[in-house]
């Protein structure tokens, strides 16, 4: 059976940073990463449409762990929110949020958990059974008088059992504020770090959305079976930058059998 | 040279970046070209505003369960063009900085920023 585009999964790096002096990027956050946090948590919930609570509900009872919540309220003020789970019965936090930046739990999901705007809401995102959460990059991450650049890491992982992705490529699709590039780690599977969010990675070349990349001598090979490519994220603010409340689109695409 | 050599060849040269050593110029541009960098072509003029839509459509993450494809949606965007952009990346020196320059082949812009290597002379 060919690979599904569902087991192609984007996951976030496990140093999710929120400032400019932390440690940022590592090892991808899948089931493998050593902290219960980190053990799954991917990119890619809808953001709010308006400000609302957010609500948590299980299929299963056994999820009662306590969820993170990072967003920012009406008043633009970043907040932060522990939130205990109460199984089959939907939770709503306490806080009104304009728009959310992420949320994950401190152990994974025992069920499949809905992420709702708003009590009995539109559904935001899906916490999968065996994962904690997702986030957003660069949080808080405002301009300043001058340029600022900025980085953040994500993982694609071909979770397929025994099918490699023949002739992968990286693809940045969608960037409607054009301040995002991406590069494309210099090898699979790999862990590196940066000594905070504004340190580039070294080795790694950023392109636009006008150019796609192919994964580090893999043009005969693919991505294997269970491996993961990291791709670095550039954010370029310009000085006295606006706010931007956006999204952009990281594709990974290739062949199967 | 087979992918698995590339790869192990391109492994020994970041080790040593990692640890904070020195690679020769070849060498960093053998990292550099390890990475395939295509350009994807012009934008076809007068489909922006179609492609933003479709966009929209696809959603946060994939597309295919509603009936869309991110690859072929490009292909509707731009015209053909596959130069390799890499032989444009090598002629700046390795030192993070940031460029626009014209496709050899297509003549669209394309902002890059250099990679970082720490070059012995």
């Amino acid at each position: 059976m060919s690979i599904l585009t569902t087991e192609l999964l984007p996951y976030l790096s496990i140093n999710r940073v929120t400032d400019d002096v932390t440690t940022a990027g590592g090892a991808i956050s899948d089931t493998s990463a050593a902290a219960a946090n980190n053990k799954g948590v991917r990119p890619g919930f809808t953001q709010w449409s308006a400000a609302a609570t957010i609500t948590f509900q299980s299929t299963a009872a056994g999820d009662t762990q306590t969820i993170a919540i990072k967003g920012r309220v009406a008043s633009g003020a970043y907040t932060t929110e522990n939130l205990v789970l109460t199984g089959v019965t939907e939770k709503v936090s306490v806080n009104t949020y304009e728009r959310i930046l992420g949320f994950d739990g401190n152990t994974v999901a025992v069920g499949t958990i809905t992420v709702r705007q708003g009590a009995g809401g539109t559904t935001r995102y899906t916490i999968p059974i065996g994962e904690t959460g997702a986030s957003a990059f660069f949080i808080r991450s405002a301009s300043a008088a001058g340029i600022v650049i900025r980085y953040d890491k994500m993982f694609w992982k071909n979770t397929n059992a025994s099918l490699t992705l023949n002739s992968a490529q990286l693809k940045l699709t969608a960037d409607p504020d054009a301040r995002i590039r991406i590069g494309s780690a210099t090898t699979v599977d790999d862990t590196v770090t940066i000594a905070n969010r504004t340190t580039a990675p070294g080795g790694v070349t950023f392109v636009d959305d006008n150019v796609a990349q192919d994964i580090t001598g893999v043009a005969n090979t693919g991505l294997a079976a269970g491996s993961k490519i990291g791709v670095w994220i550039e954010e370029n603010l310009p000085a006295s930058d606006p706010a931007h409340k956006t999204t952009f689109t990281v594709q990974l695409s290739g062949t199967t059998v | 040279m087979t992918p698995d050599e590339i790869r192990a060849q391109v492994d020994e040269i970041m080790a040593r970046v990692y640890a904070n050593g020195t690679v020769t110029r070849e060498e960093a541009e053998f990292v550099v070209r390890a990475v395939g960098r295509w350009c994807k072509g012009p934008k076809k003029p007068g489909v922006e505003a179609e492609y933003a839509k479709m966009r929209e459509a696809v959603g946060v993450v994939g597309g295919q369960e509603k009936g869309y494809d991110l690859a072929l949606m490009d292909s509707i965007l731009r015209e053909p063009c596959g130069a390799d952009f890499n032989d444009v990346i090598v002629q700046f020196p390795f030192d993070g900085a940031d460029h626009l320059e014209p496709c050899p082949k297509c003549d669209q812009m394309i902002s890059f920023r250099s990679p970082i290597f720490p070059v012995s002379e």
